[in-house]
């Protein structure tokens, strides 16, 4: 395998990983259901994320109080649009900049909304600017600590070549 | 498409006074008796809702509908208020731009109101111009320009993109009128352009100390221009205004 398919191997493993627990985070840290009851939100919408740079796509609704990922779906309601490297910085809560005086590399707190308000991220579909503030709100806040420790105890782990928070590597 | 009529406020530049006049034109629409909602549209650096002093934050509503934050009686939405934190700007990809004012519009609680006054990003960009248009379909009436005087050019660059695009301008109002940006050239540029000249504001330090106070209403001596540009819409709207 040439190095570019073992890179783009790498990032589609990783964001598999990002995306299975940030459902299961989800699903066991949020009242989906309480969500849904609030918010009206029982239509089941199937959003579309789709990784640019690997070309791979994740399917997902809610539906039944839980947050599920689908194999691919017929008819989308709507989706965003993004790389690895945002969905792995969005997740880990950290973004690395430059300084362009010294050049030294230095990390800044990052979420979602960041994400989306530096252009990194593109929304799409009917009303996707209040689902986006929905998730923001009522998820980010519930599942990105947790999230956030996970990743960054994989990536000390990996660092110093033993296994990272709960086995995750 | 929504069920409310829409002018959207625009100048060629950023600093021409949009979003001070497209809050005064509000309030003096809310004194003249027309339910009147406000959207800063500018997404970039939204200023409105930090210069008339609002506070608190855009939620959801049971429909999933972004409710407005109620200040001084009229419903306002700006992104300052939709992020759930400060911010310091965006850089937003333009579909994700469009998507967020156009979920501004369509999908808002606005309650009933009969006018929404869409304070847009500064410049002469066909997105946004077009983008309200579009949104607003039949009930979009057109724009009302602001523009300073020693820049009449900008005013060009405005006229040239309503007309490419058939929006109707319909009126113009000089911000910053006076010794130092200079009077008269806006005026004289409407009437060159068969364009309504709804009057000047002067540069007056009433207003920036109004402002600091978070009080956005311009003099009542110096509000011509803006009655005005309300009585231009109401016009336009077939709005029946009762004064208060």
């Amino acid at each position: 395998m040439s190095e570019e398919g073992i890179r783009q191997g790498l990032k589609e493993r990783a964001a598999t990983w990002i995306i299975n627990r940030v459902a299961g985070l989800a699903n066991s840290k949020v009242d989906i259901a309480r969500l849904q009851a609030i918010h009206n939100a029982n239509e089941g919408r199937i959003s579309r994320m789709t990784l640019t740079d690997i070309n791979k796509s994740f399917y997902f609704r809610v539906k039944d109080g839980k947050l599920q990922l689908l194999s691919g779906a017929e008819k989308l309601d709507g989706g965003f649009d993004l790389t690895v490297d945002t969905l792995v910085s969005m997740a880990s809560g950290k973004q690395k900049r430059m300084d362009p005086g010294t050049g030294k590399i230095f990390s800044v707190e990052f979420t979602p909304i960041d994400a989306v308000t530096q252009g990194l991220v593109r929304i799409w579909g009917e009303a996707a600017s209040n689902d986006l503030l929905l998730f923001a709100k009522a998820v980010y806040g519930s599942i990105w600590g947790q999230l956030k420790t996970e990743i960054n105890a994989t990536a000390t782990a990996a660092a110093n070549g033993t296994n990272g928070a709960n086995g995750h590597a | 498409m929504p069920d409310f009529a829409i002018v959207s406020i625009v100048s060629n530049k950023g600093g021409c006074g949009k979003s001070m006049v497209s809050s005064n034109i509000a309030y003096q629409l809310k004194r003249q008796g027309v339910r009147v909602g406000i959207l800063d549209a500018d997404v970039d650096s939204p200023y409105l809702s930090e210069m008339v002093g609002a506070a608190g934050k855009i939620t959801l509503d049971s429909q999933r509908r972004m409710v407005p934050v109620l200040h001084r009686g009229v419903p306002l939405v700006s992104f300052s208020l939709w992020l759930p934190d400060a911010f310091a700007g965006a850089t937003m990809a333009g579909s994700s731009h469009e998507r967020w004012i156009t979920d501004a519009i369509e999908h808002t609680a606005w309650g009933n109101i009969d006018m929404l006054i869409v304070d847009l990003p500064a410049g002469t960009s066909l997105d946004e111009y077009v983008l309200v248009k579009r949104v607003g379909g039949k009930r979009f009436l057109g724009v009302i320009a602001v523009a300073i005087p020693n820049v009449p050019s900008g005013l060009l660059r405005v006229h040239g993109t309503a007309s490419f695009q058939a929006i109707r301008i319909l009126g113009v109002i000089e911000n910053m009128s006076g010794d130092v940006f200079g009077r008269g050239s806006i005026a004289a540029f409407c009437k060159s352009k068969s364009l309504r000249f709804l009057g000047s504001i002067p540069l007056d330090a009433r207003i920036r100390e109004r402002h600091e106070r978070h009080e956005p209403d311009v003099p009542e001596d110096l509000r011509e221009p803006i009655r005005n540009a309300a009585a231009v819409i109401i016009e336009s709207a077939k709005i029946k205004a009762v004064a208060r």
